[in-house]
């Protein structure tokens, strides 16, 4: 006798096509007789019918053409035309069609027999894990660039293919500041160059993404949030680094500035350099003549190229008066000024920044200040600017507040950061916003601020060699002497270094 | 061995000795499989295409244990299937948390109905209110019984192939499938009935 859940389970079978007769002619008897089952399961056949004709959702609109479902491995077995007869028959028997439309049973690959005995070690051991750890100089290193090959290969959209690149300047830097510290100089420029090259990919995706309409700004904020790690690591690596490697890292601090610089373009923080206000305070310099004068630098500025500084304080000004890409006119209304006007009213208020940003690498104790300015379009009355909260714990801007502002005319603003003793290091981001009657007005002034470890306490202390000749104006505590003190080999540091922030997107290529 | 199943066979090969073209191929065949299955299991878009960049990473680097005489699909969608369910015994939100594009921008759901070219303006729309409601559906119940209604119904596989891919007795895929079947059909009671009236 067939209980009702053993009828249950049958005609399930009987739907995915794998009764035999004999269980055929149980299902039906038991259905003859009971109402309930006959009720329960009248459903199941139209479940059948609505998951097969349930469309695929579309695949990430920037993927090649997406093959549809996999067909069915097998063909459907001659069984079928029994079993459709058999559902038919049952269908009228219950005084219904079961299955509404032409029958899409969706029979299983038949290849049941294949035992799949899968020995799979999904996450950790073998060699692939081995090899992610690897270094440049390791036998292993080609299998680790080739999975990470396969990490681009397997990026199902643009901007997840950015992100892939954008781990993978990451992993080229810190493979830098490895092999930097194990003094492997010959293999610094290489990788200095494959940063360059996959932090330049990345963006030109993130780029592409953006002008199809596609939302990057999470994809922004974490590329940014990796940038500030790798200010600071570019920090630690250039005083570690031996004379002869110092243009490679003057030269991948470039390329930071120019992609951080990027980052803000493409977020629309930065006004496009042509849009900005050309005024005499654009180039941010450190108030006090106490503190390190580079310290604290905004981005972008028209200051020449660092290459020839003996000992540049960092970080250092980036030559990125001109990001190496056309900036892209957002879709996003809020972005450019040009574009759309911020704030309701009768006159819409349009100001331009003379700096996208303002990037600062301070020691706790310490105090610093860029110097920026600000225009308007259009006269302006009551103009009062904040920053943003947590980054308003370190920074104030001066003057706090405008009477008036004339239109056109560069208003000079000093943003002023200290670092109270005892900080912990981390990263503080934050904007300076202008507010017109109380309404904040975009873009806003970027900041954004690596609380560095104090001297002395870093990760990897540098050798005491190295402490008498590489630059310590970063680390500077207060109380430590700002300008640098050129050291016994300080002599190599003065060698011109390739100006590759004239030559965007092409260096070190080429792997 | 069909011609598609040597030139994959080939593929994987060609992998497993470091050829990532092959790989890319490989990515390139499955990716909709995966990602629909992924966003089917996890109903949010973000992180369908997550975890099916994670799981082609994974077959990647498992391959070396993947035995070239088994159907690769499989053995895929195994490893897409349990990155998801860890998934979503991690993430412990709420199951029924459609896609926003599908919430939000498009209350109707017209952006997963493409497969659609029915010109009859309602019917269009009851079909894509159909097709909403049933992506609902799927995405309350339980993880467990998802899987499994995902694997059968979506992945063409068989009552075995799904035992392997999730490690469980033939006997608990038939429980989940068919009280995931049963629920569902329950669930979508009210639009069969429209059904009928036609």
């Amino acid at each position: 006798m067939t209980t009702c859940a053993e009828c249950e389970e049958l005609y399930n079978l009987y739907l995915d096509g794998l009764l035999t007769v004999e269980e055929e002619a149980r299902l039906e008897a038991h259905l003859a007789a009971c109402p309930a089952c006959r009720r329960a399961l009248s459903d199941l056949p139209q479940l059948f019918a609505a998951l097969d004709r349930l469309p695929e959702a579309p695949v990430p609109a920037d993927l090649p053409a997406p093959s549809p479902r996999p067909a069915p491995s097998t063909t459907v077995p001659a069984r079928l035309g029994t079993l459709r007869q058999g559902l038919t028959g049952l269908g009228e028997w219950l005084g219904r069609s079961l299955l509404p439309r032409p029958v899409p049973l969706r029979l299983a690959r038949l290849a049941v027999a294949l035992a799949i005995v899968l020995a799979l070690v999904l996450a950790g051991g073998g060699l692939s894990a081995a090899a992610a750890q690897s270094q440049p100089s390791d036998p292993l290193y080609g299998v680790k660039l080739a999975l990470e090959q396969v990490q681009l290969a397997a990026a199902l959209s643009d901007t997840a293919r950015a992100d892939t690149y954008f781990r993978l300047a990451d992993t080229r830097l810190q493979e830098t500041a490895q092999m930097a510290q194990a003094g492997r100089a010959d293999l610094v420029s290489g990788l200095v160059g494959e940063y360059e090259r996959d932090l330049q990919n990345g963006l030109t995706l993130a780029q592409q993404a953006q002008a199809q309409g596609q939302d990057v700004s999470s994809l922004l904020a974490r590329l940014e949030e990796r940038l500030r790690h790798q200010q600071v690591l570019l920090e630690a690596t250039r005083e570690r680094l031996p004379g002869p490697g110092q243009p490679d890292i003057e030269r991948a601090v470039n390329v930071y500035q120019r992609g951080y610089a990027q980052v803000l373009t493409l977020s629309g923080e930065a006004s496009p350099v042509t849009a900005a206000a050309p005024t005499p305070s654009a180039t941010a310099t450190a108030a006090p003549p106490t503190i390190p004068p580079t310290a604290v630098v905004a981005l972008p500025t028209a200051t020449p190229l660092p290459s020839a500084t003996p000992v540049p304080p960092t970080p250092v000004p980036a030559t990125v008066a001109r990001p190496p890409m056309t900036p892209t006119p957002s879709p996003t209304p809020t972005l450019p000024p040009t574009a759309t006007p911020t704030a309701a009213g009768p006159q819409p208020v349009q100001i331009a920044w003379s700096s996208p940003g303002v990037s600062a690498i301070v020691v706790p104790g310490a105090s610093y200040a860029a110097n920026v300015s600000f225009s308007s379009v259009t006269p302006l009355r009551n103009v009062s600017l904040i920053v943003t909260s947590p980054l308003d714990r370190y920074a104030t801007v001066s003057p706090a507040s405008f009477a008036s502002v004339a239109a056109g005319a560069a208003n000079a603003v000093q943003v002023s950061i200290a670092i109270p003793a005892g900080t912990k290091p981390g990263l503080v981001t934050g904007m300076v916003l202008l507010q017109v009657d109380g309404q904040a007005v975009a873009p806003g002034l970027k900041v954004h601020m690596t609380v560095a470890r104090p001297s002395g306490a870093s990760l990897d202390p540098p050798t005491p060699a190295a402490v008498e000749t590489t630059p310590t104006a970063v680390r500077a505590t207060p109380t430590a002497t700002p300008s640098p003190t050129p050291g016994a080999t300080a002599t190599s540091a003065p060698s011109p270094s390739p100006s590759p922030g004239h030559n965007p997107g092409h260096a070190g290529r080429g792997r | 061995m069909t011609q598609e199943g040597t030139a994959e066979q080939a593929w994987i090969r060609q992998a497993r000795s470091g050829d990532t073209q092959a790989f890319a191929a490989l990515v390139q065949k499955y990716q909709s499989a995966i990602y629909n299955l992924t966003y089917r299991l996890l109903g949010d878009s973000e992180e369908a295409k997550d975890l099916a960049q994670e799981a082609f990473l994974r077959a990647y680097r498992a391959l070396p244990t993947f035995q070239a005489d088994k159907p690769f699909a499989p053995w895929l969608y195994r490893i897409a299937s349990n990155l998801c369910l860890n998934w979503l015994a991690k993430r412990r939100l709420p199951t029924v948390s459609l896609d926003a594009a599908l919430c939000a921008d498009d209350p109707a759901g017209t952006a997963l109905e493409i497969g659609d070219h029915s010109s009859e303006p309602q019917t269009i729309l009851e079909r894509q209110e159909r097709h909403t409601a049933l992506r609902r559906a799927i995405l309350a119940l339980p993880p467990e019984q998802r899987v499994v209604i995902e694997l059968r119904h979506f992945q063409d596989l068989s009552y075995q192939e799904i035992a392997d891919v999730l490690g469980v007795p033939l006997s608990d895929v038939k429980s989940r499938l068919f009280r995931g079947r049963r629920w569902l059909a329950e669930a979508l009671r009210e639009f069969w009935s429209d059904d009928h009236l036609r």
